[in-house]
């Protein structure tokens, strides 16, 4: 049987994923009481299990699965164990994604668990039907995912992000169709192969265009951006959390498989792609400075960073790779540090406002020192992995042609600029507030993870050459 | 026979055309409805042309019969039926965003003719008898859909399942919790 | 003249992709706004039938291409709507001015 060869080599993580949605979905006619401790432990253990499944499937050489239409080898590997991590520590760090008892805690798991797979799906996909499939799959979990919050404003950003996404996939569409008239064929490595013998012209480019514009939605950066915004802050913390990393991740890991098969035949689109990266790194730089709203500060703070990986994406090299593997395994730490503490304080105190974060410093010394540690390492400063992972970028950025130097010295002006983003929030929670005194109790998981956040966050510093080897070793077998 | 499809195609195209721009500028939102059914059903006759007649079917199946009657089904709960009274805003971004859509989709229409028109395959017939090769081509639809395309439909019977579940939650929300 | 080739088929998707994007960019109402989404992705059907009817490409990606699309359209509508009528049940009126309450 070949399918069941397939599932074995190449299938097996995605295979546990979908048992346990599905036993999600079975339990919710079954189980009544306790719904929602039963339905995180299934999500876990789901989530434990696939990881570990990853030791069983081949990855080294690449294995084709199902007609060439799906591939595992390291590098995909590698993005999977990011969003596997990135999906634990999710689910730990938010005490509670759905507030009200009577909430549907099953159905919310099983989506989130689809979302995982599909963002499997994306990354591990050699065919543009399967990947537009697991892109839609995706997109209709993070809308499902951002309305589930009671009211009607998550409702309306629901909606907002659907008719966003959707003119986005019009527009992936229309690239990929222009794409099929050329070669004929749908699968990567097929176009790739037509491409590499007919030659580039300039349709071709026109439609690389359209498919790279149309992926940064995914991404959050520019042309797509500004709804982005309200997307997070309609949404709960946890949710917010959940689109900053996996559909970043699932997008990046796309996009630079299709650098290497697709656009690599043509110069121009690695400075397009970089230019819009540098855009996006310059508008979140500048727009996120007078932002008094914590939700819409880290939103901005998503699309400065996502703009750094698509930047790290754009140079098609294997040091390219191997700092865009790095960024990213950074990047989740940080990022889960810094919402994880904003969850925290808002059990505590309901308020998402900056200003209310004064002086939090003098009753909650550890929380507020992990918290700050998370905020420097984004702004990319010193003792810090967000410092060694833009270090990294930046050198990698040298190594490329003369357009690029312009970029570079441009990206460091940017970051210059966006430290005043992080430092606003750091000057007030060190600021003096005679007022009132707020402590903060009762959350040991989350702060548990947060101080592990940030302990990773230095200790990637103290010990980087492990990380930066291990990175160029699965960039080198993409 | 070459001069009746030319002029039928024509015809429908105009249709085409028509119907989309009177789904966008009528005032009345039931109207648009109706053009658009006229629409997606012009679709589905242009599928027949291009021998493609599964997938003629579903488009006016899906599109044309079963989404429209889902717009008016909305509509009429949304009790949204009333004319517009504002007119069309011409605000500086959206005629910047209209401008854009134009050079974009223009500078893909010159491109598209100078890359196509070199090519050899590019002129060809449509066949007399297409009725009997459209019956070939969905049984060669069929199989590529099992075979070659296997994972992919399975990946979209997933996604139905997790709309139906979402949209179940949506439907029990019951107004603001304090 | 009287010899449809494929450029017409393609002129005429991309000229129905612009007029379905353009009403989505100015269309007030958010259920206008949806068939517009569906008239673009009604275009890039045409296109994918076209080039594959014309171009006989081996293995007809192109139309199971544009099944999955027609199948993955219609069901973001219906998401669409959903949402919509939760909206309207609280709002009574819809129009995208009113849903940009959330301004970026």
């Amino acid at each position: 049987m070949e399918i069941i060869k397939d599932i074995q080599n190449a299938y097996l993580p995605e295979l546990i994923l979908f048992i346990f949605i599905i036993l999600n979905i079975i339990f919710s006619f079954f189980i009544k009481k306790n719904t929602y401790k039963i339905s995180k432990i299934t999500t876990l253990l789901a989530i434990a299990l696939s990881g570990l499944s990853i030791f069983f499937i081949q990855i080294n050489p690449t294995y084709k699965a199902f007609n060439d239409v799906y591939i595992s080898n390291i590098y995909t590997t590698a993005f999977k164990i990011m969003i596997l991590i990135s999906g634990l520590l999710i689910i730990l760090s938010s005490q509670s994604f759905i507030r009200e008892k009577r909430q549907k805690s099953y159905e919310f798991f099983s989506i989130f668990l689809t979302g995982i797979l599909s963002a499997f799906s994306i990354i591990s996909s050699n065919d543009f039907i399967s990947a537009f499939i697991s892109i839609e799959l995706l997109s209709v979990c993070c809308y499902f995912l951002t309305s589930f919050r009671r009211n009607h404003k998550s409702k309306e950003a629901a909606l907002k992000y659907l008719i966003t996404g959707a003119s986005s996939s019009a527009i992936f569409l229309l690239g990929i169709s222009y794409l099929y008239g050329i070669t004929g064929n749908i699968n990567f490595s097929d176009i790739s192969d037509v491409i590499s013998t007919s030659g580039i012209n300039i349709m071709f480019i026109i439609t690389c265009i359209l498919i790279i514009s149309a992926l940064t939605f995914k991404l959050g950066c520019i042309p797509f951006n500004n709804w982005i915004i309200d997307i997070y802050e309609g949404s709960t913390y946890g949710v917010g959390t959940y689109l900053s990393l996996i559909p970043k991740i699932a997008a990046i890991g796309l996009i630079s498989r299709l650098f290497v098969f697709i656009f690599s035949y043509s110069p121009i689109i690695q400075i397009l792609t970089a230019i819009i990266a540098l855009c996006s790194i310059i508008y979140s730089a500048i727009g996120g400075v007078n932002q008094t709203n914590i939700k819409r500060l880290y939103a901005y703070s998503s699309i400065l960073h996502s703009g750094f990986l698509l930047l790290a994406a754009s140079c098609v090299s294997v040091y390219g790779f191997s700092c865009l593997i790095f960024y990213i395994f950074t990047y989740i730490f940080m990022n889960i540090g810094i919402w994880n503490a904003a969850i925290i304080y808002t059990t505590n105190y309901q308020s998402d406002e900056i200003i209310d974060y004064k002086g939090i410093f003098y009753k909650n010394p550890y929380f507020s020192i992990a918290y700050t540690i998370c905020l420097i390492s984004l702004a990319g400063l010193p003792p810090t992995s967000g410092f060694l992972s833009k270090l990294y970028l930046f050198s990698a950025l040298s190594r490329e042609d003369f357009t690029y130097l312009i970029i570079l010295f441009l990206t460091l002006c940017a970051t210059v600029i966006s430290l005043f983003l992080y430092f606003k929030m750091i000057k007030v929670i060190y600021e003096k507030n005679s007022q009132d005194t707020k402590i903060i109790k009762n959350i040991t998981i989350g702060k548990i993870i947060l101080y592990i956040c940030s302990i990773i966050t230095i200790l990637i510093c103290i010990y980087p050459n492990e990380f930066i080897k291990l990175s160029q070793i699965i960039a080198y077998y993409i | 026979m070459e001069q009746l499809n030319a002029i039928i195609f024509y015809i429908i195209s105009a249709i085409i055309i028509f119907s989309s721009i009177a789904v966008i500028f009528t005032k009345k939102i039931m109207k648009s409805v109706f053009f658009a059914l006229v629409t997606f059903i012009c679709f589905g006759l242009l599928f027949f042309f291009l021998n493609a007649l599964f997938n003629g079917v579903i488009q006016i199946s899906i599109y044309g019969i079963a989404l429209c009657i889902l717009f008016a089904i909305a509509v009429m709960l949304t009790n949204n039926n009333e004319e517009e009274t504002h007119k069309i805003k011409f605000s500086p971004t959206i005629i910047l965003a209209f401008l854009g859509v134009i050079m974009i989709l223009s500078s893909i229409l010159i491109f598209l003719k100078e890359t196509m028109m070199y090519d050899s395959v590019f002129k060809t017939y449509i066949n007399s008898s297409h009725i009997l090769t459209s019956l070939d081509n969905t049984k060669q639809l069929s199989s590529e859909l099992l075979t070659h395309n296997l994972y992919s439909f399975e990946l979209l019977g997933l996604y139905l399942l997790i709309v139906l579940i979402g949209i179940l939650v949506l439907l029990t929300f019951k107004g603001e919790s304090k | 003249m009287f010899e449809i080739t494929l450029y017409h088929y393609l002129v005429l998707s991309l000229i129905l992709f612009a007029i379905g994007f353009i009403g989505i960019i100015i269309s007030k109402n958010i259920i206008k706004v949806l068939i517009c989404i569906e008239i673009v992705m009604s275009a890039i059907n045409l296109n994918f039938i076209a080039f594959t009817a014309y171009k006989n490409y081996l293995f007809l990606s192109g139309m199971i291409f544009a099944l999955f699309i027609t199948a993955i359209s219609a069901v973001q509508t219906a998401i669409g709507l959903v949402l919509i009528y939760q909206i309207y049940k609280n709002k009574e009126k819809i129009t995208s001015e009113e849903i940009e309450e959330l301004k970026g």
